[in-house]
């Protein structure tokens, strides 16, 4: 990559950031009527995936046919596409800003072992949790929270009480 | 990792702070946002009443529901206790009121049911003027989906082949076959009769109250 | 038809150049991600142990952006509002969903939508990480059968902040923003105190 030799640049100012994130959010109800997200692909991914290894399975489950349309190829879906953009707008931002490297972020009192496995194992955690309350910090939080959706509201409260809850227990790992 | 030395530009800031505020404050004085006038055409509407593509059967929702049609909304209007000992999986509950506000797509195909389906024609008639076009009514309300979807009654002589695709519909649901001995009269299998199933004057009069 | 939006709820392009929009407003939310600095995962834990709040300030910046906009732009008659979708309520399942998501926020470090935008930026923790979420995902279809009940309960359909509180929308949005910037000044005091008390700058 041409940017490793630079060092990074600073990160934007938050607020920003954050009217950035909200334009293209608006952008998306305006065009689409709808907001973003990003657990629902992977969602679908793993749906087309259970389909390719057992069709039977698949349609036997109300959760996963639930994403697989008939009509269409299930890859062939908003939230696939959006976050292949992601994909490639974060990588984009990452150049540009000299920050794409090959590293593992971590704190300095963590092994490298450790880290992969905290990061596995909450990878777990937060994929299970995302399919309970039916959408991510995207989904959920940035979109109902903007349309005031009471359940995206309620979603948002008990990420930050339990990740503040459970902080203490891991700071190894971080700080 | 992050040298953000914080480059602050508290005017800018403020100045966004201070817009974002008197746009929340004027929020509170502004009418809420409603939904855009809709004309409806009265002729079409009569029109499509009188030609019964207002309605779905039982089994045509039940297909509808096992093929996971992504824009399917299904819409109970009955009242809560009646919604929570029994509604058609995947069902949403809302009152007329609130179904007035909800928030549907005209790409949504919506299927509004209730006991009988008196309820339901009145909520589907306010959906048509909010201008949702793919609204339809669940003929013959909860009452035919039990009959014929959930447990179908069929004859002990109904040929297997039948059997078998009536209750696997029924199993998906929940529901089972209910068998009874032949009688003089053929049964048709639930589904391709719109006839209503017989019942005592008593619940019928009950069902005619839709809610 | 005069312009309306949204404007693929009017009709205006057809599903496959949904899928086009889709890719471009992708690449726009993993830019604004990767530049708040969310594709660290120590950045985005810091949040956590309140020595950096970004996480908090650029969500509720987009929040606040994205809900006076959606509200003007439907006062002045520009977007049917009630073509917009609003995620439906199932508020138990959402509560306790919360507080799962919460946990595995902290321990694995990334979000989903972070995760990809850390992977493509060559965090190894962050791919990690993404597997794991399809595994999580993978363990609750299974059991989907048994959650099922659960899934679907407590349910509200279409439910707002302001119908809850008795609110007109109007007043409710303001309250949120109201709500939002005293929050960031609140940051920016506990950020300030953070850098104070420990002398060395972590920011």
């Amino acid at each position: 990559m041409m940017s490793l030799s630079r060092s990074p640049q600073p990160y934007w100012n938050p607020y920003l950031a954050g009217i950035g994130l909200g334009l293209v959010l608006l952008g998306a109800f305006v065009v689409m009527g709808r907001g973003l997200g990003a657990s629902g692909a992977f969602t679908s991914v793993v749906a087309y995936g259970v389909q390719t290894v057992s069709p039977e399975h698949a349609q036997g489950s109300t959760f996963y046919r639930e994403y697989l349309p008939a009509a269409t190829h299930p890859l062939a879906d908003w939230l696939v596409f959006e976050i292949l953009g992601v994909i490639v707008g974060g990588f984009a931002s990452g150049v540009l800003a000299g920050r794409v490297r090959k590293s593992i972020d971590r704190g300095p009192r963590i092994s490298i072992s450790g880290r992969m496995f905290f990061a596995f194992f909450g990878g777990i955690i937060m994929g299970f949790g995302s399919k309970l309350a039916r959408g991510c910090t995207s989904g959920q939080a940035l979109t109902g929270g903007a349309l005031l959706s009471v359940g995206s509201w309620a979603f948002m409260l008990t990420v930050f009480i339990s990740a503040y809850a459970v902080a203490y227990l891991v700071r190894k790992q971080w700080t | 990792m992050s040298t953000d030395p914080k480059p602050r530009s508290p005017k800018a800031l403020r100045f966004l702070a201070l817009g974002a505020l008197s746009l929340g404050f004027f929020a509170i004085f502004a009418e809420s946002p409603t939904p855009f006038t809709v004309t409806v055409d009265l002729q079409d509407l009569a029109g499509s009443i009188e030609k019964e593509e207002d309605h779905f059967s039982a089994s045509e929702l039940a297909h509808l529901i096992m093929r996971r049609s992504n824009r399917l909304r299904v819409i109970d209007v009955r009242d809560t206790a009646s919604f929570e000992q029994y509604h058609i999986p995947g069902a949403a509950r809302y009152d007329l009121r609130s179904l007035l506000r909800a928030r549907f797509t005209p790409k949504d195909t919506i299927v509004i049911y209730s006991d009988g389906g008196i309820h339901a024609s009145q909520a589907w008639f306010l959906m048509k003027m909010r201008g949702l076009e793919n609204t339809y009514t669940l003929l013959g309300g909860l009452d035919f989906w039990k009959d014929q979807v959930l447990h179908p009654s069929l004859s002990t002589a109904t040929p297997q082949a039948i059997r078998d695709s009536v209750g696997r519909i029924a199993a998906f649901f929940g529901g089972a076959i209910e068998e009874y001995p032949e009688l003089r009269q053929n049964s048709t299998p639930p589904g391709h009769s719109h006839k209503p199933p017989v019942r005592s004057e008593r619940e019928r009069e009950r069902t005619r109250d839709g809610c | 038809m005069d312009m309306s939006a949204p404007f693929y709820q009017f009709g205006l392009f057809n599903e496959d150049m949904s899928l086009v929009v889709a890719f471009v407003t992708g690449i726009g939310f993993g830019f604004f991600l990767e530049r708040a600095g969310f594709g660290s995962a120590r950045k985005l834990a810091a949040q956590f142990y309140l020595t950096d709040l970004t996480v908090f300030k650029v969500m509720f910046t987009a929040i606040v952006t994205a809900m006076l906009g959606i509200f003007w732009l439907s006062w002045l008659g520009f977007v049917d509002y009630s073509q917009v979708s609003v995620p439906a309520t199932f508020l138990l399942p959402q509560l306790v969903g919360g507080l799962i998501f919460g946990i595995g926020f902290v321990v694995g470090g990334y979000c989903p939508g972070t995760s990809c935008v850390a992977s493509s930026t060559g965090k190894l923790d962050g791919g990690v990480h993404l597997v794991g979420m399809i595994f999580g995902i993978v363990l609750f279809g299974e059991l989907f059968p048994v959650l099922e009940g659960f899934y679907y309960s407590t349910s509200f359909g279409t439910f707002t902040l302001a119908q809850a509180f008795g609110l007109s929308h109007g007043t409710m949005v303001f309250l949120v923003v109201a709500a939002a910037l005293g929050g960031f000044i609140l940051a920016e005091r506990i950020e300030e105190w953070h850098v104070n008390r420990s002398q060395t700058t972590i920011s």
